[in-house]
């Protein structure tokens, strides 16, 4: 199979069924999956940014994107939406939602608390936030959730997870056979349809490249990592095109690795709400997470990242209004530097123009 | 310890800045202040005052290299440090003084050097400035919370490998206030036990032990305190206006590290003596009542006075100076200072705020409300502008949207048209066309 008829078959599973979105990598699919609905994630632009005249200028245009279709019906083919309070705009999101009730679809919002540490207690406070969670889940599809049927969607979501890993790995070969444009294609078509036909089709896929593939580009090209949250495709788009000379290798960023890093380990925690718990906060972090256990994390991660998969440079991306992105730059920057590997700091919104000149520029330096 | 052999000399740097920049000052020349309040005898001192040099004495002691300093994120109760005789130190709402004395323009500027960014918060930006310029004293340990904001999180864990000093934080629940049952008991729970390993990492760093018995005074005295504030509220609901604004928004009920001293409990009732007073003597001659919502631009008193002497708009409540917490169960501190924390209505969604807001206009008789919308606060700003949308119809409700510490993008002018539309508002609302 090639990843044209790939992309077309998954994009024919999109929409199907009841579903429930979701708009932040910390919201455990699984226990909605377990309710009996299909997760989608809203990770792109809806066009609609420009219609939330509610929540106020400072919130960061993913936030404004999804009010504004939210207003507009854009999402009136799913159940409802989960809104985690993981920062500042998010937890205005949901006030949104709330207050405007009467002109958004879908009018279902559930406010999930993230907790920002990971600590021993932090993960057991977790755990029963999450119990209540499941009752919401519960009493919206009337369907009970056993440990049992929990489990099995996190088995399901686990393969995802290892399919994704396989995935990722390919990008660490000397010429990828996949494009950074086409691996964020699949991890929005994995986060938008059911995950038990995205592992079927993709697993097949997978399989075939990875027993033997042609490298996506012949020419050489500069490897790049991306560090955001929501980061605009665009740049990809542009690294990867002719003329520019990169291929994206890996993303630091809730439009990527973020979002499959670490499995639930159901062999640490007998109780799967546990594992989850314990799962979402250690997880590969947000700039959202605090404390010491995170102090040093961000930068490490992303370093360990770079050297693992041999990027000669990173772009920071910084979703314009993203206290997170401002305040995590310098600690980052701080550690890149101590390294030598070159970087370059972006700001914009999560689709739209990028400064195309400053891409070209540090790309061609990086090939001094 | 060597960190704090620094102080003395951060203290100069600071004193020299203020002086500096006194022209620039809303206030006094901070050196000049402290020197005039020492001189009168304190029961002479008005509450502004005292308050006045409480906190100059809380400064003062933050850069005496002999006390446990700890800086803290905004709504840490600041009962346990009382409880533990450690100095409490808010760095932003000591970047709301630096912008009262007219130095937080360069400190801002200095601040985004760091950040790199023109669009954050002044308050944490303005500390940044305020760190990498070496005016603020060395603290000992640093304490941050997740409540309330993003870069408060970051500008901890900034100031401590700048200082080298240990941080510890403490994740708070969001919309503590609307959980029950045993939700709420979880939580409460939760809380509790993080304060009482903070506590318990005090101890393992400093050797020190917690005085149970000072931490029972501390509670008491925030209990009294507390008891004063409502008394105060109740004489401002029932009568016209008794103080200015820019005097009543200073205190900060809320955000002060002043709850848990023994100066807090006379600040308030000399306060609430001096109001009595007022009402006796029949207090502003207002015209309209308004609720300021969140803080005030602390670089310039304009706004308020315009408000109050041209247009007789007088402020009588303020979200700032809103106790939303129940008085300290001494027998129970840590699970009573968790049940205050989680108290807090500013970290839950925005009914809980529009709640509030709805009680406070009637019990207060309110003509409209003024939100001072501070633009880099994504939790603040947002709220304003989402609550003002609520209010349509109800409740005469103007935002202005601006920056509390960071003067460089302020005009009066500007925003003196949409204060008088709001006025007229008030006016036709009121008078009938």
């Amino acid at each position: 199979m090639d990843y044209s008829t790939l992309k077309q078959s998954l994009e024919q599973l999109r929409k199907k069924g009841p579903s429930i979105g979701w708009f932040c990598t910390y919201t455990p699919e699984e226990i909605i999956h377990a309710a009996g609905y299909t997760p989608v994630g809203i990770r792109v632009s809806s066009g609609f940014e420009d219609d939330d005249v509610h929540l106020g200028r400072n919130m960061c245009s993913f936030v404004h994107s999804i009010f504004g279709a939210a207003l507009n019906g854009e999402y009136e083919y799913l159940d409802g939406v989960i809104i985690p309070h993981c920062c500042e705009c998010m937890r205005r999101l949901y006030d949104g939602w709330e207050l405007l009730n009467d002109s958004v679809k879908p009018r279902f919002a559930y406010q999930l608390d993230v907790p920002d540490a990971n600590t021993q207690i932090s993960v057991e406070y977790f755990t029963t936030v999450l119990r209540r969670f499941m009752n919401a889940m519960e009493d919206k599809s009337q369907m009970k959730i056993t440990d049992e049927t929990l489990m099995q969607s996190i088995d399901i979501y686990n393969e995802t997870r290892s399919l994704l890993r396989r995935l990722y790995d390919l990008r660490k070969r000397d010429n990828p056979p996949v494009t950074g444009e086409q691996v964020l294609e699949i991890l929005d078509l994995c986060m938008t349809v059911p995950k038990e036909d995205f592992n079927r089709e993709f697993g097949a896929w997978l399989a075939g490249i990875e027993a033997g593939s042609e490298p996506a580009f012949h020419d050489y090209r500069s490897k790049i990592a991306i560090y955001g949250g929501m980061f605009n495709p665009e740049i990809i788009k542009y690294v990867e095109k002719d003329g520019t000379g990169g291929i994206v290798v890996c993303e630091d960023a809730c439009n990527g690795i973020r979002y499959f890093e670490s499995a639930v380990d159901l062999t640490r925690d007998e109780d799967p709400v546990k594992a989850l718990a314990r799962r979402y906060l250690s997880k590969m972090p947000c700039p959202r997470m605090a404390g010491r256990r995170y102090g040093d994390r961000m930068p490490e991660d992303l370093l360990k990242l770079v050297q693992e998969f041999r990027a000669e440079g990173v772009v920071y991306y910084i979703t314009k209004r993203c206290e997170n992105l401002y305040w995590e730059f310098p600690f980052i920057k701080e550690t890149l530097d101590k390294h030598n590997i070159p970087l370059k700091r972006l700001e914009g919104d999560i689709s739209g123009d990028i400064r195309t000149r400053e891409i070209k520029s540090f790309i061609e330096l990086l090939d001094f | 310890m060597t960190h704090r052999a620094i102080r003395s000399k951060q203290f100069g740097e600071f004193l020299a800045l203020a002086k500096a920049k006194k022209d620039r000052s809303t206030m006094k020349d901070a050196t000049e202040k402290m020197g005039e309040l020492s001189n009168i005898p304190y029961d002479k001192l008005t509450a502004a005052q005292k308050r006045g040099r409480l906190i100059t004495k809380l400064i003062t002691r933050a850069y005496d290299p002999n006390e446990y300093v700890i800086w803290h994120s905004l709504f840490m109760p600041s009962e346990i440090f009382y409880g533990m005789g450690m100095v409490p130190f808010s760095t932003e709402m000591v970047s709301a003084g630096l912008a009262g004395a007219g130095l937080s323009k360069g400190l801002v500027e200095m601040g985004e050097m760091y950040t790199q960014c023109m669009d954050s918060c002044s308050f944490s930006t303005c500390t940044i400035g305020a760190i990498t310029s070496d005016v603020f004293p060395i603290p000992d340990f640093l304490i941050t919370t997740s409540q309330l904001c993003d870069p408060e999180k970051k500008l901890g864990r900034f100031a401590s490998e700048n200082y080298k000093r240990k941080d510890f934080f403490i994740d708070i629940p969001y919309g503590g206030c609307l959980l029950e049952g045993d939700a709420y008991d979880t939580a409460v729970d939760y809380v509790a036990k993080q304060l009482e390993y903070m506590v318990a990492f005090f101890e393992r760093e400093t050797g020190m032990k917690l005085d149970n018995e000072k931490l029972a005074r501390a509670l008491d005295n925030s209990n009294k305190a507390r008891e004063w504030f409502l008394k105060i509220d109740e004489l401002r609901a029932n009568n016209p206006a008794l103080i200015k604004g820019t005097k009543i928004l200073d205190f900060s009920a809320v955000l002060l590290d002043i709850w848990g001293s023994e100066e807090a409990v006379d600040i308030f009732k000399t306060l609430h003596d001096e109001l009595v007073e007022s009402a006796a003597k029949g207090g502003m001659s207002e015209q309209y009542r308004i609720g300021w919502i969140h803080l005030r631009p602390y670089y310039d008193n304009t706004i308020i006075n315009y408000l109050e002497e041209e247009c007789g708009a007088y402020i009588v409540k303020e979200e700032i100076n809103y106790i939303f917490w129940e008085a300290h169960d001494l027998n129970d501190p840590f699970r009573s200072i968790a049940r205050k924390v989680l108290a807090n209505p500013a970290y839950s969604p925005l009914t809980v705020k529009n709640k509030i807001y709805s009680d406070v206009i009637k019990k207060f008789r309110l003509d409209g409300m003024f939100g001072f919308a501070h633009k880099g606060c994504r939790h603040f700003y947002s709220s304003l502008h989402i609550a003002s949308d609520s209010f349509k119809g109800k409740c005469p409700f103007i935002v202005i949207d601006g920056d509390c510490v960071d003067p460089r993008a302020y005009s009066f002018p500007l925003i003196k048209t949409r204060v008088d539309s709001f006025v007229d508002t008030m006016k036709i609302r009121k008078e009938g066309m």
